[in-house]
């Protein structure tokens, strides 16, 4: 130890002394705060849990975080619970459920069960608005087509908050699967207007008005997450027997290498009648 | 090809009763979307799915094929005629145990229209085994954009096509083999060529999207607050030096 600045610490004021003190409490105070206004992951479907994302969940993210945001301290006993999201609601065959809702194949093939009463198809009618009280959405719709690879074209600019119809599906409410699509994320990792979907479960409803001033009720019937790089294209864009909705979001691990989450949420929904 | 003439035989019936059906209105300017979910036949332990886009005469074609025998070739093929549809699974079948051969259930599906070979394979049903240029993994996926006549177009525009696979091992060797042979090839075990999933081309109700959706903005991973943290940071650091070198001088 050397002494050489013995003499000018003796007459150092007592208040400098304190600096080190106030300077670490307000900065571990920062830190600590910083931490706590991050904005959480997204929900992920209770099923992708099972075969396909559990190898790739995180630490804490691998349970059934899907309700975690809605209902407070969500226990990680409600696992088994909804572990088989499409199927155990309403009892449809398919013994081995949560193995077979993460294949493009499933057991909750769409208007096989019985659930309450579906609807008959309607005229065509554009979209207007969509709302899912149960994670708080209720947004305009505008009108999307696809990109020249083929892809579906995502909202941007001044509508990138907003869910969009994608034009080249039946209208909802129209015989056959209607795609509505909204970002998981904004810009700087801010939630959008899609950011909850993945702790829809089913049995939630989903409401749509159309431009003929008619409102479409849908229920959910399998929330499912699935790689992009192995999205099930006939699964969620296959010919159904009756009006039928498809909300599709991003989720799953972040790559930075590409800019893009690796997962996509998929929630599928048939019409009921309105008072059922 | 010896089994050419049984294959022929087997279409006899289903070109009988196809004159009498009007050629639907074909392809808009997008042309026809078309898609099957694969169910399994003969308890193969298989799924699927096929997604078919008729243009004009030619025919896109993706085929996803998940747990089948592995290391086996599996021919596929759109089968037209019959009632343009695929047999109970539960059905008695002609093959071991009652297992449904590819002829047992020719009433429900009609006779191979299209050979689903792989790119340089020959497409015709004169080719509908030609083992050699089928897909021979239990897991694949295949693409192909195949030439058919104007009729066959049609006729898979309209929603008449079965998507075909075969290959089942039975007694679960892990090959095709056992003492009975092919009702289409003597040549070959029936495992080689029993069916093993199929699925109807039913017309599609929108232009699919390829793909997955980019629906995320960006990560929620990153740091919103990273002036904060950072700031705090170098604050807490400084802090601690300043302690550091207080004790320091104190013990000197």
């Amino acid at each position: 130890m050397t002494t050489k600045h013995q003499g000018r610490g003796a007459v150092r004021p007592a208040a400098l002394g304190l600096l080190p003190v106030v300077c670490l409490v307000l900065g571990v105070l920062l830190v600590v705060v910083a931490i706590n206004r991050q904005v959480p992951d997204p929900p992920r479907p209770a099923s992708a849990t099972s075969a396909v994302d559990a190898p790739a969940g995180r630490g804490g993210q691998t349970g059934p975080a899907d309700r975690a945001g809605r209902e407070t301290a969500a226990p990680v006993a409600d696992a088994g619970k909804t572990a088989a999201p499409g199927t155990a609601a309403r009892g449809t065959a398919a013994p081995e459920g949560t193995a077979l809702t993460t294949g493009p194949q499933s057991a909750t093939a769409p208007g096989a069960d019985v659930g309450p009463e579906t609807m008959a198809a309607l005229p065509a009618a554009e979209p207007v608005s969509v709302r899912v009280d149960a994670i708080g959405v209720d947004s305009p719709l505008h009108a999307l087509g696809l990109a020249a690879d083929g892809t579906l074209e995502v909202p941007s600019g001044a509508l990138v908050d907003q869910a969009a119809w994608y034009s080249g599906s039946p209208t909802p409410g129209e015989s056959g699967p209607s795609v509505l699509e909204g970002h998981v994320t904004g810009p700087g990792g801010r939630p959008s207007v899609f950011f909850e979907l993945g702790a829809l479960v089913p049995g939630d409803r989903v409401e749509v008005d159309r431009a003929d001033g008619s409102t479409v009720a849908f229920e959910v019937y399998r929330v499912d997450s699935y790689p992009k790089d192995a999205f099930p294209t006939v699964a969620v864009y296959g010919p159904t027997p009756g009006p039928e909705l498809r909300l599709i979001t991003c989720g799953g691990e972040f790559d930075t290498t590409t800019g893009h989450h690796v997962d996509n949420t998929v929630v599928y929904a048939r019409a009921v009648a309105a008072d059922s | 090809m010896k089994f050419s003439t049984r294959l022929a035989a087997m279409a006899v019936p289903g070109l009988v009763a196809l004159p009498l059906l009007a050629a639907p209105a074909v392809a808009d300017d997008h042309g026809t979307e078309l898609m099957a979910t694969l169910g399994e036949l003969n308890d193969s332990g298989g799924s699927g799915t096929a997604w078919a886009k008729v243009d004009g005469t030619s025919v896109w074609l993706s085929v996803e094929v998940q747990g089948l025998l592995d290391g086996a070739p599996h021919a596929q093929h759109i089968h037209i005629g019959g009632a343009n549809s695929c047999p109970d699974p539960m059905m008695e079948g002609t093959g071991p145990d009652g297992a449904i051969r590819t002829t047992d259930a020719a009433d429900s599906y009609g006779a191979v229209a299209v050979s689903l070979t792989n790119d340089g394979g020959m497409t015709g049903p004169d080719h509908a085994l030609d083992v050699a240029n089928f897909p021979a993994t239990g897991t694949y996926t295949y693409e192909r954009t195949i030439e058919v006549s104007e009729e066959v177009a049609a006729q898979i525009a309209d929603g008449q096509g079965v998507v075909v696979v075969h290959g089942v091992d039975h007694d679960g060797s892990g090959a095709y083999d056992g003492e009975q042979m092919s009702d289409l090839d003597p040549s070959l075990p029936t495992e080689a060529t029993d069916p093993a999933l199929c699925g109807e081309l039913a017309v599609g109700q929108m232009d699919a999207p390829s793909g997955g959706v980019q629906t995320g903005g960006a990560s929620t991973e990153g740091m919103e607050y990273s002036g904060f943290a950072m700031g705090g940071a170098v604050l807490a650091a400084a802090g601690i030096g300043g302690l550091l070198l207080r004790n320091r001088r104190a013990e000197g």
